[in-house]
């Protein structure tokens, strides 16, 4: 199972890009820059939360395939040691009918990601935040 | 990133190419200022050149248009590919924000 083990930081975007584009199966390559948008937003909230201010942590991230409901999907796995946080059950839907004044900045993240993936999942074992995304495999054209 | 700024028919166009995430948005922020600053008061930002956007870029981007709504200065933008249409759209600024299928429409649509 391709697997990145990175510290949690900005700066490693770049470096996790080119792991996923290296790492995602040739099948599953219309997903990729969905699957590119995901990590970012969740790794984002890694670096951003799961530390305390002026500490590093570690994030590790994994690509795997799985059959799930006997369908073919992409399964991607962000990983932290970080405080107890689960992004989907503290994200509310954002209120796409709000005009330019209204509309608050930020908050789309989570709502993206429930877009973009089949399934989310959050686990918390071992003092590890646990988060699995499933992306289905895309029409053939 | 990269981010050009041409006058075209009196109206600033803001050519963006690459990807808009959390490491390049900044940089969308202060052209944006600048823009703003120097006095348009009407800016297309083409993103014909733009490959990817995440809700980072879609900050800078309400961002934007919330300043422009302050200014008064119209604000269009044009030639998105697929996942920043996607975005647009998922995120609703497709209904909030202008947005023409390329360049000569926004033009036209500027006048």
């Amino acid at each position: 199972m391709p697997q990145l083990h990175v510290p949690a930081r900005l700066e490693q975007l770049a470096a996790v890009n080119s792991f996923l584009s290296e790492n995602i199966p040739p099948r599953f390559l219309p997903v990729l820059l969905n699957l590119e948008l995901v990590t970012e937003e969740l790794l984002v909230n890694v670096f951003s939360y799961a530390y305390p201010e002026g500490t590093t942590g570690n994030a590790e991230i994994a690509l795997r395939e799985v059959f799930f409901d006997g369908e073919e999907m992409l399964c991607f796995s962000v990983k932290d040691w970080g405080s107890p946080f689960n992004p989907f059950a503290e994200a509310p839907t954002p209120d796409l009918s709000l005009d330019t004044e209204s509309r608050p900045i930020g908050g789309l993240g989570i709502y993206l990601i429930r877009n973009v993936t089949t399934h989310q999942a959050y686990s918390r074992e071992d003092g590890t935040n646990r988060i699995d995304v499933y992306f289905s495999l895309p029409e053939q054209e | 990133m990269q981010i050009h700024t041409t006058i075209q028919d009196g109206v600033s166009v803001t050519k963006i190419s690459g990807r808009m995430d959390a490491t390049t948005v900044a940089e969308f922020n202060e052209e944006c200022q600048n823009l703003l600053k120097s006095g348009s008061g009407r800016i297309i930002i083409d993103l014909k050149g733009l490959e990817y956007i995440s809700s980072a870029g879609l900050r800078g981007i309400l961002t934007m248009g919330k300043a422009c709504k302050a200014a008064g200065t119209t604000l269009a933008f044009c030639s998105m590919q697929d996942m920043v249409a996607d975005m647009f759209k998922l995120s609703g600024f497709t209904s909030i924000l202008k947005v023409y299928p390329n360049l000569d429409e926004a033009l036209a649509g500027m006048r």
